[in-house]
Formats: C-alpha cells, structure tokens, sequence
C-alpha cells in the first residue's frame, strides 16, 4: 500500500515537472511575433533574451502569489482566502501609487517596501472587519471584499493622480502584465520572492503544526498568534513584490494552493514546493495564451488578469458549491 | 513817333511771328518747368529685383487661368489677366495691383452650393457661412490658411496654429467647444453657428453632428481632417473648405505652394539618389505602450514621401506594436512624438535609453533618436496646410546628409549624435572621409 502511494507521488510528480518544462519549452517558444522554437533561434538574438526575461518573471509571479496565497489560507484556516479577495493586492498597489505620489520616482525598493506596509495594513483591517463580525468563514470573505474594493477604488483614484509618473499603461497595472517591469529588475524581484518563499518553507513545522490546529500548535510549544502574523508578514512581503512588479494578478494566489492540496495534500512540505510549481505553470500558460493573442491583434498587450480571472473564477464557483455540499 | 510807330508796324510786320514764337517758347518753358515741378519726369527706375518679381507673379496668374479653364470656369477672367499682362510692360506698380486684384474677384459664388463631404453626404450651404466652428486643429489651420480667420468662432482645445487662433482664444474672440476627442454640444450651440466643420474619423464628431444637424438643424461638414491618408486627403480637405467659402483661388495658389514645397523635397533625394532607411514612428513615450502608425496613415505617407521606410507598414492603421516585433524590425532611425515641452523629451529619451526594448535597436544603439515635441508634433498629427513643414522635418530627420541636421528647438536630438555628426562634418571638410568608413 505504501509502496502503491510511493509510485503514485512520483508518478504525480513526474507529470508535474513535466509539464512544468513543456509550458516553459512554450513561453519560450511563443512570443508576440509567432510560434518559433527558441533552439531555432539565434542565441544572440534580443528575442531570446525577451522571452528568457518574460519566462523568469512568468515563473516569479506564480511562485509569491500561489505561496502567498497558501500562507494566507493557512493563517485565515479559510480556504476561500486569497491575497486578491482579503485586499492585500489593492492594498499594496494602494500604498505603492501613494509613495509615487507623494516621492515623486521612487526606487524599486521603496515601491515594494510600500507594498508590502500597504498589503499588511490591508490585510490587518480585513482580518479586524472579520473578527468584529465574530470570525467566521463568510465574515472573513465579505470584511476582505469590502477592503479590497475601497483600496480598489482609493487605487484607481491614484492612478489618475500620478497618470503621467506611471511607467506603464494603468490598465496593464490594474490587471497585471509581465510587460511591465525590464529585465534589469528580475534581480530584486527573485530576492524577494525566495526570501519568502524560503521562509515559508523553513516553517514547513510550525504551518503544519498550525493546520492541525491551534491546540496541537500549543501543546507543540508553538505560539498560534505569533505564527499567524509571521504567515501573513511573509504572504503580504511575497504579494507586494509581485504587485510591485507585475500589477494586480488575480486567483492565482486562490487556484493554485488547491490544486497542489488536490495532488499531494496538505503536508507543507510538499504542499508549498507543488503550490509553487503550479502557480508559476498557471501564469506561464496564461502568459502564453496572451502572447499568442498580441500575436495576431493590433490592440497591444492583454492584461495578464484576464485568463487567470476566466479560469479562476470557474475553479472558485466549483470551491463555493464543493465547499457548501460537504 | 508816327515814325517810330511806323518803325514798329513795319517791324511788327516783320517781326509778328518771332513774337509769336517766343511767346509760344515761354510758355513752352513754362509749362514745361511747371509740369516739371508738379510731377516728376516719367523715370522708370526698375532694378533687376522688381522686374523678377513681376515675372513670376505672371506666371502665377497664367498658372490659375489654366486651372480655372479645367474648372469651367467664365472666360471673362482670362480677359481680365491679359489685360494685366499687357500693363506689365508699361508700369510695374499697376501690374502687382491688379494681378492681386484679379485673384480675388474671380467670379462671386453662387449660393447655394451643393458639396459632397469625406462622410459621401451631400451638403448644400445655401448662404455664405459666418459664425464658424471647426472641431480639429488641422481644420483650422485650413480655415486661417485660406484668409478665413475673421469667420471662425469657436475651435476645439487643441487648435493653436496659426498664433493669431492663440491670441483670439485669449482676448475670447474665439470660443473653445471642447477637446479634440470630446467636443460639447451645449458650447457649440452656445455660439449659434451656421456652420460647424467637424473631422470624418472622429467618432464623437459623427455623432455630435447628427444631432446638430437633425435636433437643431446645423450645417455641420465632415473633413477627412485626422483620417486623411494622402497629402491629396489634405488638397481635398482644403478644396471643400474653399467652395462653401467661394475662394477657390486661394485654395488653388495653396495647393500649388503646398505640391512644389514637396516637389522640391522629393526631387532632392531624387537626384542625390537616397537610400531609403529604416524608420520607426513611436507616438507617446514609451510607457504608453508601443503605438505606432502603420501604412494607410498620414505619418506613413511622409516617412514614405522623405525617404524612409516605415517598419510597421506592413500593420494598418495606429497600432500597439510589441517587444519582439521593435527588436526584429531593428529600425535604423526612432522618431518618437510627445506631447509637451523639451524637459518632456530628455525625460522620454531617458526613458527609452532604459526600455528593454528599444534600447536592443540599431537606432538607439547609434544615438538616431528623434524625439519631436510642441510644434515639430503638432505639424507631424495634423493632415493640414503645413504638411511641408513636416516633410522638411522629416527629410532632416531621415537624410541628413541632403538636407542638413535638423536643428529646431522642438526637436530634441542627444547630444551624442549632435557630437558625432560634427565630428563627421569636420572630418569631411579635412578630407579625411576615410577615417570614418574605417571606423565602421
């Protein structure tokens, strides 16, 4: 039987590298000027050196927002949690648009540090709504709800504020492109994602010890309250980053911590590596279908939100009636 | 005394006729000094200058006789240019007069006139229009390029060429009826016109002018104006504008003025036989995205015009162009239009120094960055009478070689390009032209 379940693990996992090469072999393959296989390519072709840098920051995105997004679902013990329902994303494109306004151009650093301030405010007024409603499930949900669509509507405010600062077209901001940020800034941006997704990782114990509950975490010698805020820091730090450099990406941080609980469950050491994993293939595919799109349009670069929302939010109505049967 | 008296007859008898002449001698002298210093003597100083002049303006006016002929027009004009042609002979004065006079009497319009417009609709003005508004700045440079500036009484916010539209905007002789993209209805009625003209590509403009033509029975026009493709877009734009105003003349000596300015472009890169370069037509900085113009637009039509060839000529229209299509084109030479003054264009150069992008282009690699802002954009955006000025530009920007580096306060050029080509300019008046192709 354990053999049986052995076999099973590595088959899964086998696919999943697999997979995760082949959308890699794509995002390399496709660009916005047609299909071409990169080894066709010359490799001191600029054109190989755009879709390396695309590829590399398709795979960032989807790591910080499907980790953060697991993190968050573990602090909230909520699986409808997400950075983009409680806030946090509209709170760190919130605060990142302010520091424009008020610094004028700030550096990268400033602006993800902002974010980050911003994403944790955002997720401290969420979590303050919910507990005044008595925590529970749906309360957690709506008290997100209504803070991400005011800091929505405090962003948007902003962005015709500092329209002629902003580098990149506002609806690229607002619904994310891979477009957006140049290649001299992967650097910073991989930085920050391992320093979070490490971390996490690090805290595989304490998460699972968490998930099991907070009696088991205490009886384990383990403070709840203090792992809980670690968590979130950690999950606001990853979402800031990818706001900061990519825009607002919506449900990857929701699909991608239960597929990988769908495939391997919730041991945070293999859940946190497959939630990684299928985040970054979530957004390398969307990034493809895009590229494929601008490939054959005259209307310029999709917003990354678009096919990650389509598909999102079909996996989110099957969670809701899953979750209201059993 | 008989005798004397006698003396006198008998002289008299002889010398009657001498009296007589000197009498008539005096008088001739007298006159002669008097006209002399009431009016001068006819001298006819003419120096070389003047008479060139004439020539030419002679020249012009045979010029509109033949168009005219082509146009049906009443023969009697004709009548009244050879007179003129005759007078040129004997005083040059009158000739410069009256060849002016006859180019505007050409025959008073006959309201009312029936003209098609760009939207195929057929309009008939049936009084010459008074109150005007022009919804485009191309439009209204047309409309004060043909000496039809006192009519207009509103523009749109945009139109501020030539500078006198500024300063009527400024003294409120000329109202402001909303933005180019978004002109308001109520303003426009506010001004009671009886004629507004509005540009054929602009959506708001087909719409504004339904209503004003169906709800409150405005002449409304539609001009190619944004949407012309061809400078024959632009001589059409021009000649609609002069048959509802009956100055068809103007419109003429216009057209000609316009078509030899381009004449004179094009057949310098003809004779110094230019290679056509690689352009890429950038509007807005960067950060807006990559928009560009492809073919069928009037930006592709001048690239075309001064010698260049535009790399997204192959895509329609204005267009957002991506990454990987900038670095495979590779254009040779950027001509980015902002809108602003030159800080704006040093903060987009440093812009596109930093794209990912752009910085991988031939272009930005050898500093060939144009970047246009204020008038060089306006006259670049604008299908309208000076189209020329904007070939000029143009041909500076693509075969400097021919036409000289451009040098406008509107146009921002890196300094590294600036150094390069003065150091190239000096090499060559040293004869050292070889350095440079071995430095290649």
């Amino acid at each position: 039987m354990a053999y049986r379940g052995f076999v099973l693990r590595v088959l899964k996992a086998c696919l999943l590298t697999l997979l995760f090469l082949f959308s890699i072999h794509l995002s390399l393959s496709y660009g916005s000027t047609g299909y071409r296989p990169f080894y066709t390519l010359d490799i001191n072709s600029p054109i190989i050196e755009l879709r390396l840098s695309r590829t590399i920051l398709a795979i960032l995105t989807g790591v910080s927002l499907a980790v953060a997004g697991s993190l968050i679902q573990v602090a909230t013990r909520n699986s409808l949690a997400s950075p983009w329902i409680l806030g946090l994303q509209s709170g760190a494109l919130t605060a990142a648009l302010l520091t424009m306004l008020i610094n004028g151009i700030p550096t990268r650093v400033e602006i993800v540090l902002s974010a980050f301030i911003g994403s944790l405010t955002a997720y401290g007024l969420a979590i303050s709504i919910a507990s005044l409603a008595g925590m529970t499930a749906l309360s957690l949900v709506l008290g997100g709800i209504a803070v991400s669509s005011m800091l929505a509507g405090v962003s948007h405010l902003l962005i015709y504020l500092v329209q002629t600062k902003l580098r990149g077209q506002p609806v690229l901001i607002l619904f994310g492109s891979l477009s957006l940020p140049s290649s001299k800034e992967i650097p910073l941006y991989i930085a920050t994602t391992l320093c979070g997704v490490a971390i996490a990782i690090v805290m595989w114990k304490q998460i699972n010890a968490i998930v099991l509950g907070d009696d088991f975490a205490i009886q384990l010698g383990y403070d709840p309250r203090l792992i809980r805020l670690v968590l979130s820091a950690i999950a606001a730090l990853l979402t800031a980053a990818s706001v900061s450099f990519v825009g607002i990406v919506s449900f990857v941080g929701l699909i991608a911590p239960h597929i990988a609980r769908l495939i391997v469950g919730d041991d945070a050491r293999k859940h946190l590596p497959f939630c990684a994993i299928s985040g970054a293939l979530i957004v390398l595919l969307a990034d493809v279908f895009i590229r494929m799109i601008s490939a054959h349009s005259t209307l310029g670069e999709l917003p990354l939100s678009i096919p990650t929302s389509i598909v999102g939010a079909c996996v989110l109505s099957y969670l809701i009636v899953a979750r209201g049967r059993g | 005394m008989a005798g004397l008296s006698k003396r006198i007859g008998v002289e008299r008898g002889v010398s009657k006729p001498i009296y007589i002449a000197i009498a008539v001698l005096l008088i001739a002298i007298l006159a002669i000094t008097t006209t002399y210093l009431v009016s001068p003597p006819t001298q006819t100083v003419t120096t070389t200058v003047t008479s060139t002049s004439t020539l030419t303006l002679v020249r012009s006016v045979t010029h509109t006789v033949t168009v005219l002929h082509t146009l049906a027009m009443p023969y009697t004009v004709t009548n009244t240019i050879t007179k003129t042609v005759t007078y040129t002979a004997t005083k040059l004065h009158t000739i410069t007069k009256t060849a002016f006079h006859t180019t505007t009497i050409v025959i008073p319009r006959m309201y009312p006139v029936e003209i098609v417009d760009a939207l195929n609709r057929t309009v008939t003005i049936g009084s010459e229009p008074k109150r005007v508004v022009s919804l485009a700045p191309s439009i209204t440079e047309i409309l004060f390029a043909l000496g039809l500036g006192d009519k207009v009484v509103g523009v749109d916010q945009y139109s501020n060429y030539p500078p006198e539209v500024v300063k009527l905007r400024k003294e409120g002789r000329i109202a402001v009826v909303g933005g180019y993209w978004n002109p308001d209805i109520e303003k426009i009625l506010a001004l009671k016109p009886d004629l507004v003209i509005a540009s054929a590509s602009v959506p708001s403009h087909v719409s504004i002018g339904e209503k004003l033509e169906k709800d409150y029975g405005i002449r409304v026009l539609f001009l190619k104006s944004g949407g012309a493709v061809t400078i024959s877009d632009v001589f059409t734009d021009i000649w609609t504008v002069a048959t509802v105003f009956g100055v068809e003349d103007r419109a003429l000596e216009l057209i000609l003025t316009i078509s030899r300015g381009i004449e004179n472009i094009v057949r310098e890169l003809h004779v110094n036989t230019a290679r056509f370069r690689k352009v890429m037509i950038l509007l807005g900085p960067p950060s807006w995205g990559y928009w560009t113009s492809g073919s069928g637009t009037f930006i592709d039509e001048l690239i075309t015009l001064a010698g260049g060839i535009n790399v997204f000529s192959d895509k329609s229209g204005y267009v957002q162009v991506s990454k990987e299509d900038i670095v495979e084109r590779n254009p040779e030479i950027l001509i980015v239009t902002v809108m602003g003054g030159i800080e704006d264009a040093k903060r987009v150069y440093d812009e596109i120094v930093g794209d990912e992008a752009l910085s991988k282009t031939d272009a930005v690699k050898s500093g060939r960055v144009y970047i246009l802002v204020g008038e060089a954009n306006d006259v670049m955006c604008r299908p309208g009478p000076r189209v020329v000025e904007a070939l000029s530009i143009l041909a500076q920007i693509i075969h400097p070689e021919i036409f000289g580096e451009v040098s406008r306060v509107d146009v921002y050029v890196p300094k590294s390009v600036k150094m390069c080509s003065e150091v190239s300019i000096a090499l060559i008046e040293a004869g050292e032209v070889w350095l440079i192709e071995a430095s290649y």
